[in-house]
């Protein structure tokens, strides 16, 4: 594709910032690609129109994109990528320049639209929460260079890398400085403070490795519990409790001060703790997650 | 209604504000500029008491300032302004000029008849309007009648009625027989050069040294000073002083009502002096005026040949310069 | 299947009363200018108004007398003809210039910064040579023995070839001094287009050319209607080039006017002279503007 020139490439494209044609009306916008294929004026117009009505602009044919809102903007430049039944469209960064209300509408609709006319879509965003809801298949790239490439939960459970990691989600990761390889396959990872976590046989690697958890797959037991010894328990005192309404972002710290992010759901069980409390928290060992 | 406007518009512009450089009792003198002021300056003003601050030259086309004098109902701002023979008779048939005060300019009695307009003017050098031709690719001349040789088709250059071809029209028509009252034998001829022979339209004298050079002309009346200058410079070209050639005065009037009479007439005096018109001649290589005048050797050329006084052309300037607008038109629409 | 339930609503930025305030601010600064201005510009063609309606009347540059003959004669066949020549050559030359200043305005306007900066400079360098000098440079290049003649008598054809004193030399002259007074505004002009836009129609398949000619171009238009009134009002008011490149044959508007006030000194002739060339200048002003469309719709 690259050995062709842009106007030969078939890829449809929306812009960042749109960049309709400030000189045309949202009809002529729409039309302007379909005219460029000959397509004959009363036709286009015809396919232009039906493509409005789709992104609900079937009233704003005759404006200018001037007179138009962002979100209104933003439509006219999907409906006008859209309306040529390209292959491939290619959006960059689309919703960047929305609010966070009509991004969220927006995801939904470009996601809606694209399995009504089963479009190919390449979505480039910095957002990880639009790349987790929109995408069939992720690519997360790192200067230039693909880091890794899968489902939505297959990048956010099993990151190939430290930066796949940490783009996508939050994660607690740590340096292991000693690793142990169990008869079983799975391997026991030691941190700093001298904290052991233990990897399932399907994710362990061996070497120098980082060992971590996703905040929300910590659980936090009730204080003194001791419960049945699981293979994944550490010691902690909690050191700042963020309150966020519906969810809790806890700070606290492992033996040896290794810091820890635990998030939580706001439950009546969590809802009395308190910064200095020693409490105990456990992961499953399919939640550890090992990148070398 | 919208005449008597224009007419309080003059009023305010030329007849009610005194010009400033009057007010501070300056002298202005007003010449055309580029080099010829700055000749002018080097021969009249430089090493005079005119060299001071207290005098200023105003540069503009000769028949701009004309233009300006004869609009300034008798407050002109110039003390001194240097015209042509046909100008000054324009300036003296709209009684714009005041004659000289004999007694000041006493070199006056020392000038040669024929550069003198009564005693309004008295020009301090002779431009003389002959033929000038390629040495080269041209025989020699011995009439302006050779520029309708079928073999200079599209090579003679003819000044442009605004460049001295007003003068040189009568100065043609003269010799064909014709007056000043009647311009119609010399028109035919220069409407066949310049239509049927192609002959080129030249605007100024940078564009007919440019023309010259580049070969576009090989025959055309101009001035002689420029080709003795050109020659010197080793360029192939010649003059003559063909019969009709034209003897035109450069010199300063005194406006009437101008500001510093008695310094215009020191001035003018200056300019009729023999020694700087000796000066002017050998900067410009344009004949003097002055009888006395004695040229360096260098400059034998410039001096008038004792045959050449016989083909100058004699003109009535006064009724040049009132046909001036009615012979541009005919010229426009027979010659162009 | 989009609702449309999320359009913003535009608020008025500021409201009658204020706007009123502006207005009178405005006035009482801008007021004295504008008063100044109208002295200034106003007045000049007050009196050539003026002076046009009266009778000439030697060695008076004008007379008090009113009189409609400066008008006849200015509007006679001949001098008809010539207006018309001046137009011509003017809209031609205006013309000349969009074509070869487009592509360079594009250029330019696109190029790194440092080659644009070399650009504009050599652009704008003739700026500082008089028309004078390069006519004279013109003579040089088309006359008998210039370049052209040579390189065609080279090529086999027979004699000097005449291209001095043609309506083509005055056109060609004429393009070349005006070609930074059209590319100027339009480099303003395609500089605020943002590439993006440039890049969207390239992905709506249109061509090199045709994102030229429907996006640049429209764009463009307020730098393309500035560069065409420069050039065109210069154009219809020159005097030195068609005198030196244009011959007996191929003079214009500002030659009459000229040799009126400065040979003939007949002033109301040149005063209606110029009238009438402002008129004609205005109508076709207007027309050209009428003409060209503000906003373009569905049809492009």
């Amino acid at each position: 594709m690259l050995h062709l020139p842009p106007h030969k490439r078939e890829l449809g494209i929306v812009f960042q910032n749109y960049a309709l044609f400030p000189h045309l009306d949202v009809l002529g916008n729409v039309a302007f690609g379909l005219r460029r294929r000959r397509v004959p004026v009363a036709e286009a117009n015809r396919q232009a129109k039906a493509a409005l009505e789709m992104v609900g602009l079937g009233d704003y044919g005759r404006r200018l994109p001037n007179q138009l809102s962002g979100g209104q903007q933003q439509r006219v430049a999907l409906a006008r990528a859209f309306v040529l039944r390209p292959p491939l469209l290619l959006m960059d960064e689309p919703l960047s320049s929305l609010d966070l209300k009509l991004r969220e509408q927006m995801r939904h609709e470009i996601r809606a639209l694209q399995r009504q006319l089963g479009l190919t879509l390449i979505y480039v965003t910095h957002d990880q929460d639009e790349a987790l809801a929109m995408s069939d298949r992720i690519a997360v790239l790192s200067a230039g260079q693909v880091q890794q490439i899968g489902a939505p939960r297959e990048i956010y459970e099993r990151p190939v890398n430290e930066f796949v990691a940490r783009f996508i989600g939050s994660v607690n990761l740590w340096k292991a400085d000693d690793v142990r390889v169990e008869a079983d396959g799975s391997v026991l990872a030691r941190v700093a403070g001298g904290t052991t976590m233990r990897v399932a046989r399907h994710s362990a690697k061996t070497g120098a490795i980082q060992v971590g958890v996703r905040p929300e797959r910590l659980r936090i037991l009730p204080a003194g519990s001791v419960g049945e010894a699981g293979p994944n328990q550490f010691d902690a005192e909690i050191e700042e409790i963020t309150f966020l309404g519906e969810d809790l972002q806890i700070r606290a710290r492992l033996p040896g001060a290794t810091p820890v992010q635990v998030a939580t759901k706001n439950v009546t069980d969590v809802a009395s703790l308190a910064p200095g409390q020693r409490v105990k928290l456990e992961c499953s060992v399919d939640d550890v997650i090992c990148i070398s | 209604m919208l005449s008597a406007a224009a007419a309080s518009v003059a009023l305010t512009e030329n007849g009610l504000v005194t010009p400033a450089a009057a007010q501070e009792g300056k002298f202005v003198w007003a010449a055309t500029g580029g080099a010829w002021s700055e000749q002018l300056t080097s021969s009249f003003v430089k090493g005079t008491k005119f060299a001071g601050p207290t005098t200023t030259q105003s540069a503009q086309l000769e028949s701009i300032a004309a233009s300006k004098i004869l609009s300034s109902n008798g407050r002109p701002e110039y003390s001194a302004s240097n015209h042509g023979n046909a100008e000054v008779a324009l300036l003296q048939a709209g009684s714009a000029l005041q004659p000289y005060d004999l007694s000041t300019v006493t070199n006056f009695a020392d000038i040669r008849d024929s550069a003198k307009l009564g005693t309004d003017y008295a020009a301090f050098c002779l431009l003389i309007f002959g033929l000038a031709w390629n040495t080269k690719e041209a025989k020699k001349p011995t009439s302006f009648m050779d520029m309708w040789k079928p073999e200079y088709k599209g090579r003679i250059g003819v000044p442009a009625y605004g460049y001295y071809g007003m003068y040189w029209l009568h100065a043609l028509n003269k010799i064909m027989g014709g007056t000043e009252d009647d311009v119609t034998p010399a028109l035919k001829v220069v409407s066949k050069l310049v239509r049927e022979q192609q002959a080129v339209m030249i605007e100024n004298s940078d564009h007919t040294a440019r023309l010259f050079e580049q070969g576009e002309i090989v025959m055309g009346p101009w001035w002689s000073g420029r080709i003795i200058r050109l020659k010197e410079q080793g360029q192939p070209i010649g003059f003559e002083y063909v019969p009709g050639t034209l003897a035109v005065g450069s010199g300063f009037v005194i406006p009437k009502g101008a500001p510093q009479p008695q310094l215009a007439n020191e001035f003018i005096n200056g300019t009729l002096d023999p020694q700087r018109q000796a000066a002017f001649a050998a900067l410009t290589r344009y004949p003097p005026t002055n009888k006395k005048t004695v040229l360096d050797e260098k400059y034998k050329d410039v001096a008038l040949p004792e045959s050449a006084e016989a083909n100058f052309v004699k003109l009535d300037w006064a009724k040049i310069s009132a046909t001036r607008a009615k012979n541009l038109e005919l010229w426009n629409k027979e010659v162009l | 299947m989009m609702s449309s339930a999320s359009v913003e609503q535009r608020i008025p930025a500021s409201s009658a009363r204020q706007e009123r305030r502006a207005g009178l601010n405005l006035a009482l600064i801008a007021g004295p200018y504008g008063l100044f201005l109208l002295a200034i510009l106003g007045a000049p063609v007050f009196i050539l108004v003026a002076i046009s309606f009266s009778k000439h009347a030697p060695p008076a540059m004008w007379s008090s007398i009113l009189s409609l003959e400066n008008y006849q004669r200015a509007t006679e066949p001949f001098y008809l003809e010539m207006f018309v020549r001046t137009l011509r050559i003017a809209i031609l030359s205006t013309v000349a210039s969009v074509i070869v200043g487009y592509p360079l305005a594009y250029f330019l306007a696109r190029s790194p910064r440092n080659v644009a900066t070399i650009g504009m400079f050599l652009l704008v360098t003739p700026l500082m040579v008089s028309t004078v000098i390069r006519s004279f440079g013109w003579i040089i290049i088309l006359g008998r023995n210039g370049l052209i003649s040579q390189a065609a008598q080279a090529l086999g054809f027979e004699g000097p070839v005449r291209l001095l004193y043609t309506e083509f030399a005055v056109t060609l002259a004429l393009t070349q001094i005006f070609l930074p007074l059209m590319v100027l505004p339009l480099v303003a002009a395609i500089e605020r287009i943002p590439v993006r836009v440039e890049e969207a129609a390239a992905s709506l398949g249109s061509s090199p050319l045709s994102v030229f000619l429907q996006v640049i171009v429209p764009l463009s238009r307020a730098g393309l209607v500035s560069g065409c009134l420069l050039c065109f009002t210069t154009g219809i008011s020159v005097v030195v080039t068609p005198a030196l490149l244009g011959g007996r044959s191929v003079r214009m508007a500002g030659n009459f006017v000229y040799e009126q006030v400065v040979t003939a000194f007949d002033w109301p002739l040149a005063a209606s002279l110029a009238n009438v060339l402002a008129i004609l200048a205005l109508l076709s002003t207007a027309a050209a503007l009428g003409l060209s469309p503000k906003t373009s719709s569905g049809r492009s």
